[in-house]
């Protein structure tokens, strides 16, 4: 019995704008969180509820879909009832300079420290100079200098006597000093020392010989007393040093009582100041030339060492901090250390480091794009280690690339304490967890977001709460309630199923947006259904120039696709094309030819490299299907081809295995098939027909077709039964199929296929295993058999052949 | 243009031995001699002493630095380089003020040859100490020996000395002091600094005595500045201690009580003394 198409009620499963009792959405409540999302939602809360190692959570899903709003919405419920992070300030390591010191400090304490240091620095400027001028301390330095010179003096005067004694004088010569025998206070004169007498002469030369070494000694003894001098000049610039800068230091030591770091750097800071004095003198006013190029030449002014650099500030924070990072590269995640050139070079210290997004969220949260840090060269790596070692270290990027650079520092990291979520397409999800062993270990938690929600009443009446908030969040016109079925609709059809509803909540804001627009272009207060229709059709219009182009050609006659008359071998299959967001369908003929040969199907597709492995094994599955119901007990000796006509960019998916099929037991029983109608649908080897995907595509694709040539109430397409509930087809559609001008049929075994294509019954198997007379299945298994007596006569050896070996 | 004091030093002696002391000295005279409007005449002596240690083989000579002695050697090549950055640091420190200069180089003992110079000179200047061998307080041989001989005023110059500040001039009402107290008058005339008077006296009253006589001398209607110090010469080496002061001493001042005396003042005084004749 030939199937019924099936009704109107089932090719669109409507939305009846009777159920809702609002007017518009303006009546409407708002509705919290995406729908359908508790999954997702659960997972979040978990995830940032345990305060475990590892309890990192990944947001998955399709974008879209609204991971950023709920993400976002969870985590800032979260941190407001959080306590507020301390801060943190890099200071000067005065022990080594290369490691700057990273202190924790209250929040809120950082920047005030950072004012109290710099007030200290300006004071001690002041204090400084005034104590090494005054005449106090130049009395005191005069005494010393003047105790030196004696000593010096005394040392001298020791030789001088002695040499004086013996009538030989210390004399100043340009380059030294000289020893020479005198008398009366004069050099004696060579010629008179000549005529000495040589004992004289001699004597005169051992004495010199002598008191050369006296002098030697005292002059080797000379640097001693002067270090002695420097030390003391050194401990008495301490002492006064001390006198000026201590009670300024205590000053300011006072307010940090409880900050054992900060007191610590505080001693640091007394000690350093003491020793190194003459900065804040020099500073008050450079002296001399050399002292102004030694300033120079200093890497950063010398007095930027007592800064204090304040990495995170927390003085206005409330609860716990969030951070979502936008360009997640390595120096914004962890931080980097800025250089200035000076002198030709780059050189960097304490007060160039610069925070990143870890340093940010420490004590809180990090949200990141994913797909973005992957992207970013060393970001991921970065990432893993923080969260591994619970540590932030801010490294240059030479440093990580193994290559020597300027002369760098290495800060002390910081501690970390951070909940991330990272948000991203569930391919990144499974990628990372497939090939990144620390993944998994490191984001345990996976909030997985629903592509589609239940549709239901509930669920409809939710959506349009969604409508009303989303329509209120951005400030659009109030919908009425044809309005809101018709987004019911359209979001089923987004869906691709009658029963499901789409969660894409941009898709849903870009269609209320212009169907907004469409309101204004008609100066309606009021989005109606007609509005969003419009936008509907604006949105296809605006992308549909490629479907339009092969519309055309079909109606041309370039792509040859018959939709009237019969063929045997022949039959319109349907495909989808994707473009963008955009989806359409298509009708294909697809030829099938058969022949005497080895038990093959040919797919020429695949002969070609332009058909898949999906497609070819949809192909392979047909010959499995003929050989068992034909060819259980003889040789299957057919050999077929099967091609999709006038396809050049390659085919995938087996959704058009049913339409092979069909072709094929056309050619095979040389019943031709009616071009009116289009298959689609996937067949398995017991010739159950299976639901494919893009349905409503392909039926409107065909649709359109036939009706630019005219419909004429023979046209139609066969879909999967299971199918029928994903159909959610164009008014147009439903209205001619409702006025009997086009027929959907859905079909559930290959047989009921055929039999609605060819006119004739497809016949069922008698117990003999015969087939009834004039039935589809009888003629194919006749031409079967046709084939296999021939193949066994060209078996047969003619005479004088070698007889066959018994 | 200043006007020209004929009582007023007109030729400025500065003996010379390319020592910092001695350019500074140098710089400090040219500076003077601007003001004054004086001739500006330098002297490097190439000393006898020195010359003869070339010829003594016995003579050793060391380095400041410490290592080995070794024979003197070329004192001769060396002394005249030394005279050569004189003399350019005669024209460089002329040069500036546009004064007359001239330089000589004699040779000798130096101070016997400095002493003889200023003959021809009035106002001598000299470094605090040249190329001294350490040994003996205050004032080098050659400033002392130009001190002790020289028979025009002698200027010996320390480092930190600023022409211009105050001429603190030891009166004790002495006609050796008079002179002191006129030439100060005359540099406070050119613009040189301001007389301060120190005043040499047993007691307070003394004091008065003597400053009224200092007003009378100096034709002022007012007395000038004055600090009261004791008689002896330490009350006055206390009263000059101190950066950059400038003492102006009469040579034959009562309160010295003869050569010994300034000796004596020489040996203990750390500031730039001008000593008046």
């Amino acid at each position: 019995m030939p199937l019924k198409p099936l009704s109107p009620r089932d090719l669109c499963r409507r939305c009846d704008p009777g159920r809702f009792s609002f007017a518009t959405t303006a009546e409407l409540p708002e509705v919290e969180g995406p729908l359908g999302q508790e999954r997702a939602a659960e997972a979040l809360r978990f995830g940032l509820d345990i305060r475990r190692e590892g309890y990192n959570v990944f947001a998955l899903g399709p974008p879209g879909v609204g991971k950023q709003t709920l993400v976002s919405r969870a985590v800032a419920e979260h941190a407001a009832t959080e306590k507020v992070p301390p801060d943190w300030v890099y200071l000067n390591n005065f022990e080594n300079r290369a490691r700057p010191r990273a202190v924790q400090l209250p929040p809120g304490r950082g920047v005030p420290f950072r004012a109290d240091m710099q007030k200290l620095v300006e004071e001690l400027r002041a204090a400084i100079p005034a104590v090494f001028e005054s005449e106090e301390y130049r009395t005191r330095l005069q005494v010393l200098e003047k105790q030196l010179e004696e000593k010096r003096e005394k040392a001298m005067r020791g030789v001088q006597e002695h040499a004086q004694a013996r009538s030989i004088a210390v004399v100043r010569t340009p380059m030294g000093l000289a020893l020479a025998p005198v008398k009366d206070g004069e050099v004696v004169d060579p010629d008179q020392f000549r005529k000495l007498p040589e004992e004289e002469q001699s004597r005169v030369q051992k004495e010199i010989a002598a008191l050369q070494e006296e002098l030697q000694a005292m002059i080797r003894a000379l640097p001693q007393l002067e270090r002695e001098h420097r030390e003391k000049v050194k401990e008495m610039n301490r002492e006064v040093a001390l006198y000026a800068a201590g009670h300024l230091i205590d000053e300011v030591r006072k307010r940090y009582e409880g900050l054992p770091a900060v007191r610590a750097h505080l001693d640091a800071v007394q000690q350093d100041v003491v020793e190194n004095v003459h900065d804040f003198i020099g500073s008050a006013e450079p002296e001399d030339a050399a002292g102004q190029i030694r300033k120079l030449l200093a890497e950063t002014p010398a007095l930027h060492r007592y800064g204090v650099n304040v990495i995170v500030d927390n003085t206005v924070a409330k609860g716990a901090p969030i951070v979502q990072e936008d360009l997640p590269t390595h120096a914004n995640l962890v931080g980097r250390m800025e250089y200035h050139s000076h002198f030709g070079t780059v050189v960097t210290d304490f007060t160039l480091l610069r925070p990143g997004a870890l340093h940010r969220a420490n004590g809180g949260y990090l949200v990141l794009d994913v797909r973005k840090v992957l992207m970013q060269p060393f970001a991921w790596e970065d990432l893993k280690r923080a969260l591994r070692t619970h540590e932030i270290r801010i490294e240059s990027p030479e440093r990580l690339l193994g290559l020597s650079g300027t002369a760098s520092l290495e800060p002390e990291p910081i501690p970390l304490e951070v909940k991330v979520v990272l948000v991203g397409d569930r391919l990144l999800y499974h990628l990372l967890a497939e090939y990144d062993p620390e993944f998994l270990e490191l984001f345990k938690i996976a909030a997985d977001f629903e592509e589609e929600i239940d549709r239901g009443e509930e669920s409809e009446l939710a959506y349009a709460r969604l409508v009303a908030t989303m329509g209120r969040a951005e400030a659009l016109r109030p919908f009425d309630r044809e309005a809101v079925a018709r987004i019911v609709e359209q979001s089923a059809r987004l869906a691709g199923d009658g029963e499901k509803l789409t969660a894409h909540l941009q898709g849903l804001a870009d269609l209320l947006r212009e169907a907004d627009q469409c309101a204004a272009d008609a100066k309606r207060d009021v989005v109606t259904r007609a509005d969003v229709q419009d936008a509907v059709d604006g949105r296809i219009r605006r992308s549909d120039r490629v479907r339009q182009r092969i519309h055309e050609e079909i109606g041309r006659g370039t792509l040859l696709i018959d939709t009237a008359g019969e063929r045997v071998g022949q039959v319109n299959g349907l495909s989808v094309h994707q473009l963008g967001q955009f989806a359409f369908g298509r009708p294909s003929r697809i030829t099938a030819r058969v022949r005497l040969g080895k038990g093959e199907v040919v797919d020429i597709e695949r002969e070609v490299e332009l058909g898949g492995p999906i497609h070819s094994k949809g192909v392979l599955i047909l010959a499995g299907f003929l050989g068992s119901r034909y060819a259980e007990d003889r040789p299957f000796t057919l050999s077929a081809s099967l091609v999709f006509e006038q396809s050049y960019g390659g085919v995938e998916g087996d959704s058009a295995s049913c339409a092979e099929l069909c072709a094929l037991l056309s050619a095979l029983s040389g019943l031709p098939i009616r071009q009116a109608l289009a298959v689609t649908g996937s067949v398995n080897q017991l010739g159950q027909v299976q639901a494919v995907g893009g349905v409503n595509e392909k039926v409107e694709g065909f649709f359109d077709v036939c009706r630019a040539r005219g419909l004429t109430g023979a046209e139609g397409v066969l879909v999967p039964a299971s199918n029928v509930k994903h159909l959610m087809l164009r008014a147009d559609v439903v209205e001619a199929a409702a006025e009997g001008r086009f027929h959907v049929h859905a079909i559930e075994t290959v047989d009921e296929a055929v039999e609605l294509l060819t006119g004739v019954a497809a016949g069922e198997r008698r117990a003999d295993g015969t087939w009834p007379e004039g039935t589809v299945n009888a003629r194919a298994a006749a031409r079967l058999a046709d084939l296999a007596e021939k193949a066994r006569a060209f078996a047969v050896p003619s005479k004088g052949e070698r007889e066959p070996v018994p | 243009m200043i006007a020209r004091d004929e009582t007023a030093p007109r030729r400025i002696l500065v003996a010379l031995d390319a020592s910092r002391t001695s350019l500074e000295a140098l710089r400090a005279a040219a500076a003077l001699a601007a003001r004054l409007g004086a001739e500006l005449t330098g002297l490097f002596v190439e000393d006898e002493n020195l010359l003869r240690l070339a010829g003594l083989p016995v003579a050793r000579q060391l380095s400041v630095h410490g290592g080995a002695g070794r024979p003197v050697a070329d004192i001769e090549g060396e002394l005249r380089a030394l005279a050569a950055r004189a003399r350019e640091a005669v024209a460089a420190a002329a040069a500036p003020h546009r004064i007359s200069r001239s330089f000589r180089v004699a040779r000798g003992q130096v101070a016997v040859e400095v002493v003889s110079a200023a003959g021809d000179a009035d106002l001598l200047v000299v470094g605090w100490a040249g190329h001294r061998v350490a040994g003996r307080r205050g004032p080098g041989e050659t400033a002392r020996a130009a001190a002790a001989r020289s028979p025009i005023s002698v200027l010996i110059l320390t480092r930190d000395v600023h022409v211009g500040r105050a001429l603190l001039v030891a009166w004790d009402g002495s006609p050796g002091a008079a002179r002191a107290l006129d030439l100060a008058a005359r540099l406070e005339a050119a613009g040189l600094g301001t007389v301060t008077l120190l005043l040499v006296a047993a007691d307070r009253a003394a004091s008065a005595r003597l400053l009224q006589e200092a007003r009378a001398r100096l034709g002022h209607p007012e007395p000038p500045p004055s600090r009261h110090v004791g008689p002896r010469p330490a009350d006055l080496l206390r009263a000059t201690a101190g950066p950059g002061a400038l003492l102006v001493v009469g040579a034959g001042s009562a309160f010295l009580g003869g050569p010994v005396g300034l000796e004596a003042l020489l040996d203990e005084i750390s500031c730039a003394v001008l000593l008046a004749r």
